[in-house]
């Protein structure tokens, strides 16, 4: 009966997750996310101390201030979520440890971040955050109660807190009397300070933890996940056959015979960390653990099932952070771990396709240094297919992503964006290689006899050889260990890693394999039709810029004031005001959240004088019931941001579908970001001297005089939601500070463009 | 400077403002111009002073009363045209000589102010250069005693006439706005007044002279459409 549900809940699983869709916050927003910063940080300045010294009140101050809008950047990031399944497992655990202390567990909220860091904090306001890197790498819920119990302890005891303080006084310290040298790192002494807050954390989150009935090797589980937190959660070969097929297969050399072993840093030495060395921390843990019973412990108190499928959902989301920030190595071997129980998920394939498609398009635009990842820093079976892509030529890149998506059309093609997906980088493939196609062949690879070219020789040197260390007396008591990592890897402690010395390789002559890639399809007329409509697009591109080689500095962009958008209806997001101190030091952080509720009735108030509407989306300015707001923001951030990165190139973004839907949604083509900077500049006697010396100018001096002098820049970015492409830019510098009419003035105008036809 | 008869002056101005004025239509066909929140056109009333009236010769109001009406034409760039009405008196006495001059007058200009690189027309600091016709009145008595034996003589002169000159000027100013509908400028000038003779110039012409060379005013002002 067992064995019945077990394989029924494997096979529901399977369904469940075939289907993934990325996780979204649901309900009712927290009123963390709701509550302006500025409110915060009046109610904690209740709590401060009145009795203390008038320094560590201040320093408190200064803390609560930095802390809670830090935190609140953070909740508002689009990287923490709330009622989503994840976080509320977390706080399902959390009733267990604390089931017998409720009045803390109201003290405390739990967000997941969505990171692959493996890695939790706990902040003074009771908020803790767990990364989901972190549970993507556990292997039991005992593990992650363990991982709580010494985060809630940071909490109990107020650690934030000391460490800022403890921080301020070692700084003044460094500024005066003994430490007056400036090249004095007082960076030990802070790193000391965090060692001893992380034991006392250890030492109580453990009596936390044994009164739960939790399995007890669960803690030196947790310390092997944090060991080996730098892997990938799965540790399987990766063979260049993954990607071949009858028609495109690559070369015997684009295997790589011998991975980096992975390795344990056995140096103890924990000078420079923040936190005390694992070894340390073991010994400290199996100290207290030595004498308690393991009885009636488990490592799953709530569900097993629950555990497995929350970690899956984990791994799964994660894929779309790769996706998000360029790490496409990491989606691609991530994406084929999870295929190894589920081959024929739909959307795994789409997330392997999307991330050759950004290998293509970095590599294409020459921008392939910002994602490489060199093949010898890697330890584990990842390294093969980081080897793999680091061997492909760019042809063969383009050829592979091309084929890939293609090979899969059926599925793929369902949704509209893999079209468009293919039809970029057909463009792509014919921009760059198009004089080629003539070389493609129809039909499949030949058959070639490798031994029949000159192979690749390595000459066998005896550095390479891993050496001998002399027994001494540390590796005699020393004993290698094998330990396992679940059943996935081994590793070896004790010596140092092998040094690599660099491999002269001999040119081969080999055929080019990628020439019979479209073998297939070639003959297909959509195919060809594609590539002729490519063909075109590429030569209208190459008469564009021709044309824009030929004008001039001044003309090739449009100035500002030059727009004429046509748009009725616009969507905003987070209109961004930031003051700064004098001579732009530092943020005036509630001075700009103030400025920033005024901005965006401005930004209203002249949108209706010109009968523009707008849809305002801002990360600021939420209620509870906006969750639908919330989710939406995050999307559009996100492909905000790639936008920006991107610059120049084309490439569609890892949610672009989503962004047609969100733009179909509020009826609109184009998003616009808006803002302004602003700070004070100090006036200086020469700017005083100056003016006095310029007769014609005495009363622009006389103005300066008793009139703030100051900086401020409004600018504007307007992007198409379809393509991505900027429809308008501006930048204003202006000598004032951030006066009324100069704001008003300026808004009106970047409307008024944005409006005009 | 030959004499202009009424009709050439009223002439000469027409083709001015005409001049003017073509730069509107230019103006329509090239950037966008927002203006401020859409209104391009203001109304101002600026008060003048010389550091020549604050002299304690001069007697009456120092202030003189300008109304200029402004357009902005492009971005940066904004005309206007002004009326102005001016009227001072010059008393000096001695023992032995009494001098009155008397000068009362109007003058239209023209004006474009350029706004600093970075700014949008009308707010902030801008330069202005203007062109003036100044016309009106003026009327000059001395009664001088001249000591002859037995008996001294009063010998009195007295002069009247009307007046017209061309005068230009520089200015530098800021203006702001506030409310989104008061207009606020205050700024300096120098200048000069064409024909009045280089060596010298007497009666009323020191005074015109004297007071277009520098001036200061402050005004206030109204957003129209």
């Amino acid at each position: 009966m067992r064995l019945f549900s077990t394989i029924t809940l494997l096979f529901l699983f399977q369904i469940a997750i075939a289907q993934y869709q990325p996780l979204q916050s649901s309900g009712e927003i927290p009123e963390n996310f709701t509550t302006a910063s500025y409110e915060k940080y009046k109610l904690e300045l209740e709590n401060i101390d009145r009795k203390a010294k008038r320094r560590t009140r201040k320093n408190q101050k200064e803390f609560i201030l930095e802390s809670n809008f830090g935190i609140d950047d953070l909740l508002r990031s689009g990287l923490v979520m709330f009622n989503d399944p994840v976080t509320n497992y977390i706080n399902d655990i959390v009733d267990v440890l604390l089931q017998d202390d409720p009045a803390l567990k109201k003290e405390l909220q739990f967000y997941v971040i969505r990171t692959p860091s493996v890695n939790a904090f706990a902040t003074n306001q009771g908020i803790i955050f767990i990364n989901m890197g972190l549970i993507a790498h556990l292997e039991n819920e005992a593990q992650l109660a363990f991982i709580l119990s010494h985060e809630i302890s940071h909490f109990t005891e107020k650690h934030a807190l000391e460490f800022f303080l403890e921080k301020k006084t070692l700084d003044r310290q460094n500024n005066k009397g003994l430490f007056k040298n400036k090249n004095f790192d007082n960076s030990l002494a802070k790193n000391n300070f965090s060692k001893e807050q992380e034991s006392e954390a250890d030492e109580l989150g453990l009596n936390l933890f044994l009164k739960s009935n939790y399995d007890l090797d669960a803690v030196n589980g947790a310390f092997d996940v944090l060991q080996f937190s730098y892997l990938p959660f799965g540790n399987i070969p990766f063979d260049k056959s993954y990607f071949e097929d009858e028609y495109l297969i690559f070369k015997e050399d684009y295997q790589l015979d011998s991975i980096n072993a992975i390795s344990l840093d056995a140096n103890d030495d924990d000078s420079e960390s923040t936190h005390p060395s694992l070894p340390k921390r073991r010994i400290a843990a199996n100290e207290v653990l030595k004498d308690q019973s393991t009885s009636n412990r488990q490592k799953f108190i709530l569900s097993e099932n629950r555990f497995k499928d929350i970690r899956q959902k984990s791994r799964y989301e994660l894929l779309e952070y790769y996706l998000k920030n360029y790490a496409f190595y990491e989606a691609i071997y991530n994406a084929i771990l999870l295929q190894k129980e589920a081959p024929n998920d739909l959307y795994l394939k789409k997330i392997i396709a999307r991330s050759l498609y950004g290998l293509t398009t970095f590599s294409n635009a020459d921008r392939f240094s910002e994602i490489f990842i060199d093949e010898k820093e890697v330890e584990g079976e990842m390294g093969s297919l980081v080897y793999f892509i680091n061997k492909l030529e760019r042809i063969e890149l383009n050829a592979l992503s091309l084929r890939y998506i293609y090979n899969n059309k059926d599925d793929f093609f369902t949704d509209p964006i893999y079209k468009d997906l293919v039809k970029d980088i057909f463009q792509k493939f014919i921009d760059d290689h198009g004089g080629k196609l003539y070389k493609f062949k129809e039909g499949k690879a030949p058959e070639i006899d490798e031994s029949s070219l000159v192979k690749i020789e390595k000459p066998v040197d005896e550095a390479s050889v891993k050496k001998e260390i002399e027994p001494t007396k540390e590796t005699e008591t020393k004993e290698k260990e094998k330990q396992k990592k679940g059943d996935k890897i081994t590793i070896e402690i004790g010596d140092e890693k092998e040094k690599e010395e660099e491999v002269k390789e001999k040119k081969v002559i080999n055929p080019r394999y990628v020439y019979h890639g479209f073998g297939d399809f070639l003959a297909d007329k959509d195919v060809q039709e594609l590539f002729q409509e490519c063909e075109k697009i590429k030569q209208k591109k190459k008469k564009r810029n021709e044309d824009r080689l030929k004008l001039s500095a001044k003309d090739k962009y449009i100035k500002n004031g030059n727009f004429t958008l046509g748009e009725k209806k616009v969507l905003v997001i987070n209109p961004f005001y930031l003051k700064m101190s004098k001579n732009f030091k530092e943020p005036l952080l509630i001075k700009t959240e103030k400025a920033q509720e005024k901005f965006t009735d401005k930004l209203l108030k002249n949108a209706d004088r010109l009968g523009l509407e707008l849809v305002i989306l801002d990360v600021n300015n939420l209620r509870k019931e906006d969750v639908e707001t919330f989710n939406d923001l995050i999307e559009i951030q996100e492909w905000f941001g790639h936008q920006m990165e991107l610059e120049d190139e084309e490439m569609i973004a890892h949610n672009q579908e989503r962004i047609n839907a969100i733009a179909e949604k509020y009826d609109v083509d184009a998003v616009l970001w808006t803002g302004v900077i602003t700070g004070k500049v100090k006036k200086t006697i020469m700017d005083l001297y100056v003016k006095l010396l310029m007769l014609v100018t005495v009363y622009d001096w006389g103005y300066n005089l008793f009139v703030p002098k100051g900086e401020s820049i409004i600018f504007s970015l307007v992007l198409d939601m379809k393509s991505g492409k900027p429809r308008m830019s501006t930048f204003d510098p202006v000598k004032y500070i951030d006066n009324n009419d100069i704001v008003n003035q300026r808004i009106y105008d970047i409307l008024n463009q944005i409006k005009r036809e | 400077m030959c004499k202009m008869t009424s009709i050439q002056k009223i002439y000469i101005s027409l083709v001015l403002i005409l001049i003017g004025f073509t730069n509107l239509v230019y103006a329509q066909k090239s950037s966008i111009v927002s203006g401020y929140l859409g209104k391009r056109a203001m109304i101002e009333y600026n008060s003048y002073l010389s550091p020549i009236t604050l002299d304690s010769r001069i007697k009456g109001n120092p202030f003189t009363h300008n109304i200029n009406f402004h357009y902005i034409l492009k971005r940066r760039l904004q005309a206007g045209l002004s009326y102005e009405n001016y009227s001072f008196r010059d008393e000096g006495a001695n023992r032995f000589r009494d001098e009155n001059h008397s000068l009362n007058g109007n003058s239209i200009g023209l004006n474009l102010d350029w706004y600093r690189k970075g700014l949008l027309a009308p707010v902030g600091l801008y330069f202005r250069f203007g062109i003036k016709y100044l016309f009106g009145n003026y009327s000059e008595f001395t009664e001088e005693v001249i000591f002859t034996f037995p008996v001294s003589t009063v010998v009195t002169e007295s002069n009247e006439g009307k007046y017209n000159h061309f005068a230009y000027g520089f200015e530098y100013g800021i203006r702001r706005i506030f409310y989104d509908k008061v207009v606020f400028n205050v700024g300096g000038s120098v200048g000069d007044v064409v024909g009045l003779g280089i060596v010298s110039p007497e009666g009323y012409k020191t005074i015109l002279g004297g007071y277009y060379s520098i001036r200061f005013h402050v005004g206030v002002g109204v957003l129209l459409f």
